[in-house]
């Protein structure tokens, strides 16, 4: 394994299938040698976004370079781009059919590697595609994703119908593999709150566009719940974004999102309320439930009054 | 581990050296040897068993080979349709180009049409001798073999068959990706365009293409079907047919998205 | 280590804490060997970057120092640093809130005085190696000891 891995810039990328936009203007950088998260509610063009990474399909217009590079029909840079998607591209026979091919195919294979894997998802080698669950074919994505080691990976959803230890196994797996060759690795899942510790950054999409592209920490550092009487914790959340709100009885949790300021806990203090933690997985649904643009990075930066 | 992947570096690369076009060439005819050696025997044992079967029940008065010349065609031609249906995706997924799938698809098609022609006629050689030897006339009623009067004239014979073969591989090629691009309805709606090669083909080089039989294209002169420098020029023009039609399947799929995932 | 990491500090954040923690409990000595991020990355199923970022702030700190091609060690000192600095902080960052949700609660302060002496006659106090006298920012409304 050669290199950390292939970087990623998109420059205002838009993407259209006939009347339908999939993705519009989008612009964004995936680190080299980094697992990026990819968030985003169904349809919001991830895996629009994926596949003209992958070269799987052209852009409308905007530009996409993998590595320096646009990715399409460019047979170096695609021989180090792999995108597992839901099902799964590989041949529709038994599966060391596939694990041949791929060893042919792809620079890096490591077959021992790959039948590792399988036999962790206890799936039978000699074992035909169309006799395979939907869950096991998952399984065997996943197991090749791993395998191919190319210098950007890009795993769309790939854990949808296995059980949650195999999905662990699968995260065990990709992180273990990524510690010892380190690659490019994006991941766009549902689950969050199960791999969003993997990932070093966060990209969420909403509607198409970027609602924010960041490093997880600091994107977990800028998510708050207030917590405590009404009027208390409306009057702490007063001037910032509020993203969540819950009624619990005459308590009052609001759920704010935005850079910390220095006199925070303090204030809280003064006002009796309490601050809190949000995970990735209950930031992901307040921003995105929201109809305005909330929390775009600083410049663009709209409070919502509320 | 064997000695030869103990002497390798890295896993994989004693592989790579090959380049993804000839790797294609080599996964794809593999597969269609397979497919072919199916196919032939299952072909072998229908004409044996009709040729008994005739011989005991009644008198052989045509060639019983000659019928297999249908599947010669369409068989092939439907094997290049499942090659580009089902192949370009795990290709492009692999991280090989769709200009070297094309490029080894096309030399596939060339290859099988040729192969499954020099087969048949092979096989009609072969009657040839066991009908000699029986007595038998190998009358060629299937109008479409009458380019030439005899199987003995195995120049043109050869030629017509594997031309009129190329094209209908090359044109499963162009029916394949036209499906994969735009779906059932439009690829449907496309095959009198798609298909047309081979009807090409069939109008120069030979009388009939499936059951429909086409009139002579004049007597006499250069589109004389008999005459050697007549069909030299008529198989010029076929190749042409042919390379229009590759050429067409590879504009279609260096520019294709790929279809989603089979689930 | 007991950890799992939960929503409530960014887990680098935690990871430092933690490392603070075993070293003041005596549960990593000066000189030892903390575990590499690849080993913390693999365990806890996180970010290798982010064990590094916690990694960081403790050597800035001057609690972990790396020998390059070995790892992350414990530094000299790192336990008295830790020790005094907590010591410096108690009385703002444990006792004064202490007291606040006393007052919340309507304790009277003098019990807690009284429970604070109880406590300190059952128990020997904890022999602290290099114990300076904290200098404390409190605010007291109670008496003194």
């Amino acid at each position: 394994m050669t290199g950390t891995g292939f970087g990623v810039q998109v420059h205002d990328l838009t993407v259209r299938y006939g009347a339908e936009t999939a993705l519009d203007q989008v612009s964004l950088e995936i680190a080299p040698g980094a697992i990026t998260g990819l968030l985003g509610r169904n349809g919001t063009g991830k895996t629009t976004l994926l596949s003209v990474i992958a070269a799987f399909r052209r852009p409308t217009s905007g530009s996409v370079l993998v590595d320096g590079e646009d990715p399409w029909e460019n047979p170096r840079v695609m021989a180090g781009i792999g995108l597992v998607r839901e099902g799964g591209d590989w041949l529709d026979d038994r599966v060391t059919s596939s694990l041949d091919y791929l060893e042919g195919a792809r620079p890096h294979f490591d077959r021992d590697l790959a039948e590792r894997l399988l036999d962790t998802f206890q799936i039978d080698p000699c074992a035909k595609r169309s006799s395979l669950s939907r869950g096991q074919r998952s399984a065997v994505s996943a197991s090749l994703g791993i395998a191919v080691r190319t210098e950007l990976t890009m795993l769309d959803e790939v854990y949808l119908g296995m059980d949650a230890p195999s999905r662990y196994a699968f995260y065990d797996a990709l992180l273990a593999d990524y510690l010892e060759h380190p690659r490019t690795i994006v991941l766009s899942s549902h689950l969050i709150d199960e791999i969003d510790k993997m990932f070093e950054d966060v990209v969420i999409l909403r509607d198409g566009t970027v609602l924010l592209a960041e490093g997880a920490d600091e994107l977990r550092s800028r998510g708050t719940t207030v917590t405590g009487p009404a009027a208390a914790a409306t009057a702490f959340a007063l001037g910032r974004d509020v993203v969540g709100r819950q009624e619990l009885g005459p308590t009052l949790r609001l759920t704010v999102f935005g850079d910390p300021r220095p006199g925070d806990v303090a204030h809280a203090r003064e006002l009796g309320v309490e601050l809190g933690p949000v995970d990735l997985q209950d930031l992901f649904v307040h921003l995105t439930a929201q109809p305005a643009v909330a929390g775009a990075r600083s410049d663009r930066k709209t409070e919502v009054p509320r | 581990m064997t000695a030869a992947v103990a002497a390798t570096a890295r896993p994989g690369s004693r592989a790579v050296r090959r380049s993804p076009f000839v790797r294609t060439i080599q996964h794809q005819l593999g597969m269609q040897l397979v497919l072919g050696a199916w196919f032939w025997g299952v072909i072998l044992t229908g004409v044996v068993l009709a040729t008994v079967l005739v011989a005991s029940f009644g008198t052989v008065e045509s060639s019983i080979v000659q019928f297999a010349r249908q599947g010669t065609l369409w068989f092939p031609f439907s094997m290049m349709v499942l090659t580009v249906a089902s192949g370009l995706t795990p290709h492009v997924a692999a991280g090989m180009t769709r200009r070297s799938f094309a490029a080894a698809s096309a030399v596939v098609a060339l290859v099988l049409g040729v192969a499954y022609a020099a087969v048949l006629v092979g096989l009609l050689q072969v009657e040839r001798v066991v009908y000699d030897a029986a007595g038998w006339p190998q009358t060629l009623t299937d109008t479409g073999l009458d380019i030439t009067s005899s199987t003995t004239d195995v120049g043109p014979l050869l030629t017509s068959l594997a031309m009129t073969a190329a094209a209908a591989t090359v044109s499963g090629l162009l029916v394949g990706i036209v499906y994969y691009r735009a779906g059932g309805w439009w690829g449907t709606l496309a095959l009198p365009l798609t298909v047309a090669p081979i009807f090409g083909a069939g109008l120069l080089v030979s009388y009939a293409i499936g059951p429909i039989a086409l009139p002579v294209i004049g007597e006499g002169g250069v589109w004389d079907i008999g005459s050697a420098g007549g069909l030299a020029l008529r198989a010029a023009a076929c190749a042409l047919v042919i390379a229009i039609t590759i050429a067409v399947f590879g504009r279609l799929t260096r520019g294709a998205p790929l279809g989603k995932p089979t689930l | 280590m007991n950890a799992i990491f939960d929503g409530r500090d960014p887990i680098y954040l935690q990871i430092a804490d933690q490392i603070r923690d075993d070293i003041l409990d005596g549960a990593l000595k000066e000189e030892d060997q903390v575990m590499s991020t690849t080993q913390y990355a693999t365990t806890y199923r996180i970010n290798p970057a982010t064990a590094a970022k916690a990694f960081s702030e403790l050597v800035d700190e001057g609690v972990l120092y790396k020998r390059r091609g070995v790892g992350m060690f414990v530094a000299t000192g790192a336990r008295a640093a830790l020790a005094a600095r907590g010591r410096e902080r108690f009385f703002a960052d444990v006792l004064d809130p202490a007291v606040s949700e006393a007052r919340r609660l309507g304790i009277d302060l003098e019990d807690v005085i009284a429970r604070i002496r109880l406590d300190a006659a059952a128990q020997p106090p904890a022999a602290a190696p290099d114990s300076a006298t904290p200098h404390s920012t409190h605010d007291s409304t109670g008496g003194q000891p």
